[in-house]
């Protein structure tokens, strides 16, 4: 008997001082404070890479008059974080030694455009005007391939012509 | 106990394709009675485009403290953790009068191709954990 009251009072005191101990820590100790709150902004502005598998394509036009390939087709790839974005593409004329090969003699082909024959094969279009190449929602990457031709006449002078085809871009944020 | 952050508001400028960005770094100075003291940090409202429900989420949001592990790299580059869980910024003891800037801190955003562009605003909590 005289046992368990002496066990029952080391229980009391342990299960006390545990209390105790709780208690105070609760209190004085380990307590978390609030303290500043940093105020964060971040702007993202709207963004569009346009890339090209090549920087140049060439005509060989070593034949009779009539429609050329190019020696390359041009892969272009969009990302962009737009809600949504269009790239339009749009040559110049080729000018050589004194003469000038239209850009409507200069023809592409996108897996969109329309499958009729304008004069250089079908889905081929004339270059006279710019030309929607692609268009999308936000992502990370985006491609098309293209394809060019050239239709040559007996009135081009032999000789190097060169022209630029420009990349233009519509975003809406 | 005291805490002072300088500046007070950090900003992100992303101006080209996605990838990490880096706002000012903000020094966090403190002055203590207690013996042992932590300050902890916390995101408390992601980064959320102006009158929109367009988010960057926690973690994409990163810092970079004297106990971040600089061993380890978990996509916005060496000791940058993300802000999805709360993180340790400075701890110390007793300072008496004298305010001590106890850490340097450097944030970091992650941009992703998906984040709209505009003004996002968000908010991270600073609190502290005391030991007399």
């Amino acid at each position: 008997m005289k046992k368990n009251i002496i066990y029952l009072f080391l229980f009391s005191l342990i299960t006390l001082s545990t209390v105790i101990f709780l208690v105070h820590k609760r209190v004085y100790g380990d307590t978390s404070h609030p303290g500043p709150v940093l105020q964060v902004t971040a702007i993202i502005e709207p963004c569009i890479n346009i890339t090209l598998s090549t920087n140049a394509i060439v005509f060989n036009c070593k034949g009779a008059p009539g429609v050329y390939n190019s020696d390359q087709n041009v892969v272009v790839r969009v990302g962009s974080n737009c809600g949504n974005w269009t790239v339009k593409c749009s040559a110049t004329p080729l000018k050589g030694d004194g003469a000038t090969i239209p850009s409507e003699r200069m023809f592409i082909k996108a897996p969109d455009t329309p499958n009729t024959d304008k004069g250089a094969g079908r889905g081929f279009e004339p270059m006279s005007a710019e030309k929607v190449v692609l268009k999308g929602s936000p992502t990370e990457s985006k491609e098309t391939t293209l394809e060019f031709r050239l239709k040559t006449t007996w009135e081009d002078k032999a000789g190097t012509y060169t022209g630029q085809i420009n990349y233009t871009y519509l975003a809406n944020p | 106990m005291s805490i002072i952050l300088s500046p007070d508001s950090i900003s992100f400028h992303a101006d080209s394709s996605p990838g990490t960005f880096d706002s000012q770094p903000v020094d966090v100075t403190v002055r203590s009675d207690y013996k042992d003291w932590s300050v902890h940090c916390e995101a408390i409202s992601p980064l959320t485009l102006s009158k929109e429900k367009n988010q960057i989420p926690f973690e994409h949001l990163f810092i970079n403290t004297p106990y971040t592990n600089r061993a380890v790299d978990k996509g916005a580059g060496p000791g940058y953790e993300s802000m999805d869980e709360p993180r340790l910024v400075a701890k110390g003891t007793f300072t008496g009068l004298i305010a001590i800037k106890a850490s340097s801190l450097k944030f970091r955003l992650l941009t992703t191709w998906e984040d709209k562009p505009g003004t996002y605003v968000g908010q991270i909590r600073f609190t502290y954990l005391t030991n007399p």
